[in-house]
């Protein structure tokens, strides 16, 4: 099930790219993908790109694939050191109905919207908790342009 | 940088592994959380908005309550269910809750019920009925991503149609909703559980092996 599923999504991902996102395949099986997403508009990740690494499981779609940024970002819902995720789709809220270029998307609108009620990433979260929207955003700036500008 | 801000910043605030929260409500008005508990523990599931629970969080942000958070008494009790009680009838209510957060515990206490769910889903899964793809809502199986084919589809509740096989992997291991639209394929079996088990109307849903409940 795993192969033939992402192998339509692979077509369709190449008939219809996201501009957005790049999704690609990283090797020859289709279990491991790189994405590349643009960091949204009107948030401090603006003109960054994003490495995210996908492993998609032979449970796929019944099981989430599994998500990490490859690229540092500083945001509540990832953990800075090992780029690890906290996305309720990506856990309880998992539908085989989702694809990994809406995956992908989903993971654009955490950038766009982040959530300070499940932190993986106690600064971050703590400086929005606290309503410092400016320190979070310089933050969040400051490792955008360092990491994922060059 | 920012993990080692964090740690200094919790030996900053933390003497001893646990804090205080402090709730006053009028009566009857809910604190405004979700609890998951079975004999052992009662771990916070979710903080509802507009709650005196969500107030407290925001004026308290190094003593906040949030998914994991892991309750160790109320009102000075720490039996669950008298504290289930205070929870649900007190108006001041006194929390000690842990710093650490148990989040992987209470991911696998709701993945553990999941799985007893089976059985009962088996029987509700058998009923479903079988129709022609043109007379569904979808055209093509949200699962595989094939388009239906004049052939016989699974019909869901909600008339979402999917191949046999492909939803039967899902509603019988997985979950108990549609992929496409959420919607519980059958909730009788909740209340059915809910009234077998605790037998007294209350909120508290039985979950195979702990329950939840927002207080
Ligand atoms: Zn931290
Ligand atoms: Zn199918
Ligand atoms: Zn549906």
């Amino acid at each position: 099930m795993a192969r033939n599923r992402l192998n339509k999504e692979w077509k369709e991902v190449q008939r219809n790219p996201d501009p957005d996102i790049l999704l690609e395949l990283d090797g020859d099986s289709f279990e491991q993908w790189r994405a590349v997403i643009n960091g949204p508009q009107e948030s401090p990740y603006e003109g960054g790109r994003f490495q995210l690494k996908i492993l998609c499981s032979a449970s796929y779609p019944y099981a989430a694939p599994q998500v990490s940024f490859e690229t540092k970002v500083f945001h509540p819902n990832v953990n800075f050191n090992t780029g690890e995720l906290c996305v309720d789709i990506l856990k309880t809220d998992w539908s085989p109905a989702w694809t990994l270029q809406y995956v992908c998307r989903a993971v654009v609108s955490l950038l766009r919207d982040p959530n300070a009620d499940s932190p993986l990433n106690c600064d971050a979260g703590n400086l929005l908790r606290s309503g410092d929207l400016r320190g979070f955003n310089s933050m969040a700036r400051m490792y955008t342009i360092e990491h994922a500008m060059s | 940088m920012a993990p080692a801000a964090c740690l200094n910043f919790a030996s900053m605030m933390g003497q001893g592994s646990s804090f205080l929260v402090t709730l006053s409500k009028p009566q009857q008005t809910p604190s405004g959380f979700s609890i998951r508990y079975n004999d052992e523990v009662l771990l916070v599931t979710r903080v509802w908005e507009d709650t005196p629970m969500d107030t407290w969080n925001r004026e308290h942000p190094t003593r906040q309550v949030v998914y994991g958070s892991h309750v160790i008494s109320v009102n000075g009790k720490r039996n669950i269910p008298e504290m289930i009680i205070a929870l649900q009838e007190s108006c001041n209510i006194r929390m000690e809750v842990a710093r650490s957060l148990e989040t992987e515990l209470l991911d696998e206490m709701i993945s553990r019920d999941r799985k007893m769910w089976n059985p009962l889903v088996e029987e509700v899964f058998n009923s479903l009925p079988e129709r022609h793809c043109n007379c569904c809502k979808n055209t093509s199986c949200a699962v595989c991503l094939e388009d239906f084919d004049d052939e016989m589809v699974l019909q869901l509740p909600c008339k979402h149609a999917f191949h046999r096989d492909c939803i039967s992997v899902w509603l019988l291991n997985r979950s108990t909703r549609c992929p496409l639209c959420n919607q519980v394929v059958d909730d009788s079996h909740w209340s059915w559980l809910g009234q077998r088990v605790t037998g007294c109307g209350s909120s508290a849903v039985y979950m195979a092996l702990s329950w939840f409940v927002m207080v």
